[in-house]
């Protein structure tokens, strides 16, 4: 594999903000246009291309991994996938893509998928919160405790801290449990 | 209990800081509640996946880029028109299909005309057949096996017998060019071409014409001789019936071309469609009819990777049905 191929793999893996950039700007036109004319909306194609991304991230983080293909091979075929699965989503019971639409890798692709949509939705549902709550809930998630919490979000006591982590969390969960792919997703288990 | 209280419960659980009384009390209730179960599941999951610092910094990212690079304007939405398709019917169809498909297969092998007129000197290099065909085709990690290296020797698959020697001699053939260092054209190009992989990828978007390639197969070397290649076609389609005289109708194209569009073609077949008549019963349902096809021509070109495309003949602003590709290697 050529070294630039490589690049896109690392940029994901280190989150470098030039790596990125370069990958939406050189593959986000072509995979937006698969998606628009396969019934898609702007709106869907974002939600693919970085789903597909974050799929790929996590693929790369595996002991072992090794870029095998064209790094846009790699990211058309799973946003393709991607595509069909919420496809055959929105159709519910109704199958509408071929079982062959899916291409089968070594690991359980579709596994994959759910995972990745479901994770989607998380990040979806932490980005609506204020950024008083995102702040407060990555440290909790993040496992600091209370009182340092406390502390770092400038809280009189830690007693608010818990309060105000209740109130976010309540939120969070609420923002999930909301939206139409959460019960999708908890159908298709 | 109280929400909060509920909340808290959950997240000691899930840090291992009950115990005791606490701890059994909440395991029974686990084992009864399943919406309680559910709820603990729903936070572990949130914990795993939002607290990973890795993942924060690439969604942060993301997210940004997302917001510079929509496109602002109020892009009107189209509903996707899904068809509804009855699954298990599908699949007994898909059963038969299969069946169909070996019979098909099997009554190439003993009948085509092309076999017979290269009985003595196979000359098509066609892979057994392989009912993952689609999914090769639009299995990324698949297509990239059949990846050129950079070397192009390494590319030219041998076929029967190496032929070493008439490679060499072709080699030499060709116009040395002044090219520099950094950048060694490959003699032959054998390089896949990123937008027509996709659209392998996407041949099985295509829901109301629904191909099964079996000739050439995905990976298929053709061989050629004296510079000429002869190309088979042929497979099954399901499609809506067809009117009187609409065909379908190949183009060929370099792994080079631009566009997939006609003007670019290299070379063009006519796939004549043979109706399925045995069995309608089975194939009646959503006005959907099999046809064979098995199309053959000599195509002159060098060695190197093509694809190919099927649309209705006359009707190419339809759209493109299928797409495929084979390559072409040297032989005697």
């Amino acid at each position: 594999m050529s070294a630039n191929q490589e690049f896109y793999i690392q940029s994901l893996l280190k989150g470098d903000p030039k790596g990125l950039r370069q990958i939406y700007q050189e593959f986000l036109p072509r995979i937006r246009k698969l998606i628009t004319t396969k019934g898609g909306s702007e709106q869907d194609a974002q939600d693919i291309f970085q789903n597909a991304l974050i799929l790929l991230y996590e693929k790369a983080q595996k002991p072992g991994f090794k870029l095998t293909s064209n790094f846009y091979t790699l990211l058309y075929g799973v946003s393709w996938n991607l595509w069909g699965n919420r496809l055959q989503k929105k159709s519910f019971k109704e199958v509408s893509i071929p079982e062959n639409v899916k291409y089968s890798t070594d690991d359980d692709i579709q596994m994959d998928m759910e995972r990745s949509e479901e994770q989607a939705l998380f990040w979806e549902a932490f980005k609506e919160l204020g950024e008083d709550c995102q702040r407060l809930m990555r440290l909790f998630f993040e496992k600091v405790k209370m009182e340092e919490i406390a502390e770092k979000m400038g809280y009189a006591s830690v007693g608010y801290a818990k309060k105000r982590k209740f109130q976010c969390k309540e939120k969070l969960v609420g923002l999930v449990k909301e939206d139409v792919r959460f019960e999708e997703l908890q159908r298709s288990k | 209990m109280q929400k909060e209280e509920l909340y808290d419960k959950i997240e000691k659980y899930l840090a291992g800081e009950l115990s005791g009384n606490e701890l059994s009390s909440f395991e029974q209730l686990l084992e009864k509640d399943n919406s309680l179960k559910a709820e603990l599941e729903l936070h572990r999951k949130l914990s795993k996946e939002l607290g990973n610092p890795k993942k924060n910094l690439l969604n942060d990212q993301l997210f940004n880029l997302r917001e510079e690079f929509t496109i602002k304007e109020e892009s009107v939405k189209t509903e996707t028109p899904i068809r509804s398709i009855n699954w298990k019917r599908n699949l007994s169809i898909a059963a038969t299909f299969l069946l169909l498909a070996s019979a098909f297969w099997y009554f190439l092998n003993k009948e085509n005309p092309t076999e017979e007129i290269f009985a003595e000197d196979p000359i098509i290099k066609v892979d057994p057949i392989d009912s993952v065909i689609d999914k090769e085709a639009i299995n990324p990690e698949r297509i990239v096996e059949q990846e050129p290296k950079e070397d192009p020797k390494i590319n030219e698959t041998p076929l029967a017998t190496p032929q070493e020697e008439i490679r060499e001699e072709i080699v030499q053939q060709e116009p040395k060019e002044e090219i520099p260092k950094t950048d060694p054209k490959p003699v032959y190009n054998f390089d896949n071409n990123a937008d027509f992989e996709g659209m392998i990828a996407a041949n099985a978007s295509e829901k109301a014409f629904k191909f099964n390639v079996e000739i050439p197969t995905a990976s298929a070397t053709l061989a050629s001789k004296d510079g000429q290649t002869p190309v088979q076609i042929g497979g099954l389609l399901t499609a809506p019936e067809l009117q009187e005289g609409e065909q379908m109708l190949a183009h060929f194209f370099k792994n080079t071309s631009k566009t997939l569009d006609p003007e670019n073609a290299i070379g063009k077949l006519n796939l004549r469609l043979k109706k399925e008549e045995e069995d309608e019963d089975v194939f009646a349902f959503a006005g959907k009819v099999n046809y064979f096809f098995n199309a053959f021509k000599i195509i002159n070109v060098e060695p190197g990777l093509y694809y190919y495309t099927i649309s209705k003949k006359g009707g190419e602003q339809e759209g493109i049905k299928y797409t495929g590709k084979f390559k072409v290697s040297t032989s005697e």
